[in-house]
């Protein structure tokens, strides 16, 4: 299952990578007095909600597994042999994080390659692309390894509602793209660092979250 | 030969835990010094488990302390390490191999996959994937964790339960074999099993310790059972009483019931219904057993 997600979550955001590019390259004759703002440009900031949901797509798996683990008492015996919850937590973090780089980064270099609305511009998007993607997918892993550690389910039943709030926060700069133009910039640049702020405040809380005691069958 | 007996000091000292601030153990205290058995029996919810689960520092207690050699063992890890912990659940990867699982743990707590395949027997399941093994082969696997490397303290929370004869038996071996030089902790709902290998019985009730101390100073009731048959019974199975319209005998166990109905039986006497009139084990956990 998890070689499946990878390979579905890399296709996707290469084919989207090169959808947003084409996009780009065939409204670049389309002026910005034509009344839909800089189309061309809002264009290749698509790139960054899309790599935070590819991230998240590809990261699913994990969630699953952490309430796999804990219900075969794989979490308890890793706490007998002396790990923390923070470093179990963070075990989980860690594979989370490789994982979407696995299925943002080949998007991301396809769009710097690309590069259809220039170079600079690809650059910048690369920024803003690896800070939300990032700082998403470690918020919500956050976010379902504490609601997680309360399930008893053996599958992951709260990764829809993860997911959900995943892509609920990326949204705006799904659909402000087009009205914004070039300003859509400014919004997925603040848009990253609340996401990133809010995953770092979450993650100093790591042991409040997540409770020792909850990561028993 | 010359055996090497590890030295150990268990202390528990007023040892209260339990879950999301409530206690499920009340101010236990223990000492446990000599290379044996030690069983812990208790009915459901007695806190076993719990107790397991202390001891191994899953669980921090909300009041008193537990120490190995003198040494705390939340402090530092270095106590835990002699401790081998096995869960009532498999505690292993399903989608891992055997030995991919056990090299997994031997990168976490140090110790030889190999070693622990081979003491165990393990090689015609050591690729096999764990989602693939039947409850007796997971339990094998599992059990395989604890030899991994050398350790003082064997905590094994119900290491038998839901196994066939064949691999309890197993299990049951590989305790006894383990005991001689170290220190076996094994928590059980099976008297019978518990007075047949076991060298001390810690009986724990409502989170309390209700006995510890040898086997042979445990005083428990005999099982009696009940016959109601189609003639009197008196001549055939002497030495037993009419309870109503029941012919009740003292068996040592279960395990002695068939034989006695096959001799019921046997004579000719049909046997309408055999019902359980008292169980030592029901009365060690409501009365304790001195």
């Amino acid at each position: 299952m998890g070689i499946s997600y990878v390979v579905l979550g890399v296709a996707m955001g290469l084919i989207l990578t090169g959808v947003f590019n084409y996009a780009v390259g065939a409204t670049s004759g389309i002026p910005a007095s034509a009344g839909v703002g800089n189309i061309t440009f809002a264009l290749g900031f698509l790139v960054v909600p899309f790599s935070a949901m590819v991230g998240l797509i590809i990261t699913m798996p994990i969630y699953l597994l952490f309430v796999a683990d804990k219900n075969t008492g794989l979490l308890e015996y890793l706490l007998a042999v002396g790990m923390g919850q923070r470093d179990v937590f963070w075990g989980y973090m860690k594979a989370a994080l490789g994982l979407a780089l696995v299925g943002m980064g080949p998007m991301i270099l396809l769009n710097l390659v690309l590069a259809r609305a220039g170079f600079a511009y690809a650059a910048i998007e690369t920024g803003l692309g690896l800070l939300t993607g990032f700082s998403d997918v470690a918020l919500v892993t956050v976010l379902m390894t504490a609601f997680s550690s309360m399930q008893r389910k053996p599958t992951g039943m709260n990764s829809p509602v993860g997911i959900t709030i995943g892509i609920f926060l990326v949204l705006p700069e799904l659909f402000l793209v087009a009205l914004l133009g070039p300003e859509i910039i400014w919004l997925d640049l603040a848009l990253g660092i609340a996401i990133f702020v809010c995953a770092a405040f979450l993650l100093t809380s790591i042991d409040r979250l997540i409770v020792r005691e909850k990561l028993l069958p | 030969m010359r055996v090497e007996v590890w030295n150990l000091l268990l202390k528990l000292e007023n040892v209260s835990s339990g879950y999301n601030g409530r206690d499920v153990l009340h101010s236990i205290s223990l000492e446990v010094t000599e290379p044996a058995i030690y069983v812990v029996l208790g009915p459901n919810g007695a806190g076993k488990t719990t107790l397991f689960r202390t001891v191994a520092g899953v669980l921090k207690t909300s009041s008193g302390s537990v120490s190995l050699d003198g040494k705390d063992l939340y402090t530092t890890n270095e106590m835990r390490r002699e401790i081998g912990y096995l869960t009532h659940l498999s505690a292993l990867p399903e989608e891992m191999t055997v030995r991919a699982a056990l090299n997994f743990y031997g990168e976490i707590e140090g110790g030889s996959a190999e070693k622990a395949i081979e003491t165990l027997g393990l090689s015609d399941l050591a690729d096999k994937k764990v989602s693939n093994l039947s409850q007796g082969q997971k339990k094998r696997a599992s059990v395989a964790k604890l030899f991994l490397r050398e350790r003082r303290l064997y905590l094994m929370d119900e290491p038998t339960s839901n196994l066939d004869p064949i691999v309890a038996k197993e299990v049951r071996d590989i305790i006894l074999s383990l005991s001689k030089e170290k220190f076996v902790m094994y928590s059980s709902h099976n008297l019978y099993e518990a007075k047949e290998i076991g060298d001390y019985i810690i009986l724990v009730r409502d989170g309390k310790v209700g006995f510890f101390g040898k086997k042979e100073e445990l005083r428990t009731g005999r099982y009696s059972v009940g016959i109601k048959a189609s003639a009197e019974l008196s001549k055939i199975l002497p030495g037993g009483r009419q309870e109503k319209e029941y012919y009740v005998v003292d068996v040592g166990g279960q395990q002695d019931v068939g034989a006695l109905v096959k001799k019921v039986v046997d004579s000719g006497i049909v046997v309408y219904e055999v019902k359980e009139m008292g169980n030592p084990l029901e009365d060690l956990f409501t009365e304790g057993g001195r």
